[in-house]
């Protein structure tokens, strides 16, 4: 629909433009302004796997809470899903803290599947360092 | 401060202390987000005409505070004074000044203290190797003398729980409370904190409690433990909420299966807290208490994140916070499954 570069491109352009001289002379100048824009590499980097991943994180997000909350049929529009969605958690949290959803079994398999969709755009690096590293005593 | 504030700084010392005193070198130091720190080498002289030299850091006020609950410089200075006379390895005191025509906001001034406080550096560096495998015991000494500090009526002003509320029971309802006033509706969180609410431990004894006790907050040099550091989350509380806390594998630096601080496993630490108070540890509460760790933090990451999304204090490294909240949220969550009442 746009021309190119489309946004990831756009994206990547920009983390060569700071990852580049910009860093560079931050490290040599201003260590605040360098570990800023070390955040700012980071950051965008979370934008790109979120634009990757999103329609498929929202499809599956509707699946996983339609076995606990009876969602009906998924909206067309990521817009329109993203609201339905946010209403029904809503919901969900109001009964979990009354105590309502305690003996719910399937309560923490949603969360975690939810956690991890979240952590593989957030920070896929150290989903993998927890499935690696020896076990924690 | 400013280095062309250095000759009025150097005229209040010596006024209030009855000796001439010159500050002849001054390096700003790599400090915590919410304070001014200074390395100071000043010069004493005494009146019989010798001079001794000092090696001090200044502590001053910043414009923007991190948290209205953190303390005043005045009431860092007296506690840390109090930890100094009970033992605890903390820098002594020299002045506190809340004259604000002398630097323009509160400081206080306290003995430098040797070693580096940077968590990569302490858990990473070569040179450290010798002192990393002796902090574990150290920390746990330490901690066991805060934790017995006496909490007279000089210290009433420490934030504590409300009456007729355990110090767990007060951290939950006002997680809650954080959550509501941020409108944020995460089912995690809720199924954490109601999780902690079903499988409340049983309470302790209110202790002195540092708050922000871990790898970041205290020096390290080559024999170990210098000093303890960062004084300013102090309250009164639960000490096995500071027995979960330096658990958290936020604070491990990446050694992310050293449970303790990413040094040791934990019964290493725990084992020598045990034996420097006298006293016996139940694990399965110091697991609760690293969760909340977790939770309190991850909660944290949103209030961080809101800070800039509300236009208070805009910045990119507070907006990354708000995308961090889920490592605490799933980390919590693998606790929570490791316990024994899934």
């Amino acid at each position: 629909m746009y021309d190119k570069p489309d946004a990831q491109q756009l994206i990547e352009a920009v983390n060569q433009h700071l990852e580049g001289e910009l860093l560079t002379l931050a490290k040599a100048t201003n260590p605040k302004l360098y570990f800023q824009t070390l955040v700012a590499i980071h950051v965008l980097k979370i934008v790109a796997r979120e634009i990757e991943s999103v329609d498929a994180d929202l499809e599956a997000e509707w699946q996983d809470l339609d076995r606990l909350m009876n969602m009906g049929k998924m909206p067309h529009t990521n817009q329109k899903i993203l609201s339905a969605l946010t209403i029904q958690k809503d919901q969900l949290c109001q009964q979990i803290r009354s105590g309502e959803r305690d003996q719910d079994a399937g309560l923490f398999a949603y969360l975690e599947a939810s956690c991890l969709r979240q952590l593989k755009v957030a920070n896929p690096r150290l989903l993998e360092t927890m499935k690696n590293e020896p076990p924690v005593l | 401060m400013e280095l062309e504030q250095i000759p009025q700084l150097s005229e209040y010392l010596s006024h209030s202390s009855g000796q001439k005193i010159t500050i002849q070198d001054a390096k700003p130091l790599a400090g915590g987000a919410s304070r001014d720190s200074w390395y100071l080498r000043a010069e004493i002289s005494e009146p019989d005409g010798t001079k001794q030299e000092a090696h001090w850091v200044l502590r001053q006020d910043l414009p923007t505070q991190m948290t209205e609950t953190a303390l005043t410089r005045r009431q860092e200075y007296l506690l840390m004074s109090l930890a100094h006379k009970a033992g605890v390895k903390v820098a002594a005191m020299r002045f506190l000044c809340e004259d604000h025509g002398v630097l323009g906001s509160d400081f206080l001034i306290m003995d430098y203290m040797p070693g580096v406080s940077i968590g990569s550096k302490v858990i990473r560096d070569e040179a450290l190797a010798a002192a990393r495998a002796v902090l574990p015991e150290q920390l746990a000494q330490e901690l066991a003398k805060i934790h017995q500090m006496e909490i007279g009526p000089e210290l009433s002003f420490l934030r504590k729980p409300q009456p007729g509320l355990s110090p767990a029971e007060q951290t939950i309802s006002h997680m809650r409370g954080v959550l509501d006033q941020l409108r944020v509706r995460n089912p995690v969180w809720e199924f954490l904190l109601r999780w902690c609410e079903r499988y409340l431990p049983e309470e302790s004894p209110l202790s002195f409690i540092h708050g922000d006790y871990r790898i970041g907050n205290i020096l390290v040099d080559k024999s170990g433990l210098s000093a303890v550091i960062d004084w300013e989350f102090a309250h009164i509380g639960d000490f096995y909420e500071e027995l979960g806390y330096i658990c958290m594998r936020d604070w491990r630096f990446g050694k992310g299966h050293l449970r303790f601080a990413g040094l040791s496993d934990r019964d290493q630490f725990l084992k020598a807290y045990e034996s420097a108070r006298g006293i016996s540890v139940n694990r399965e509460k110091v697991d609760w208490w690293e969760l909340m760790g977790n939770i309190r933090w991850g909660i944290i990451c949103h209030s961080q994140a809101d800070r800039h999304l509300s236009g208070a204090d805009p910045s990119v490294e507070l907006a990354s916070l708000g995308r961090r909240s889920v490592e605490m949220q799933y980390e919590a969550l693998c606790l929570v499954q490791r316990m024994k009442q899934i």
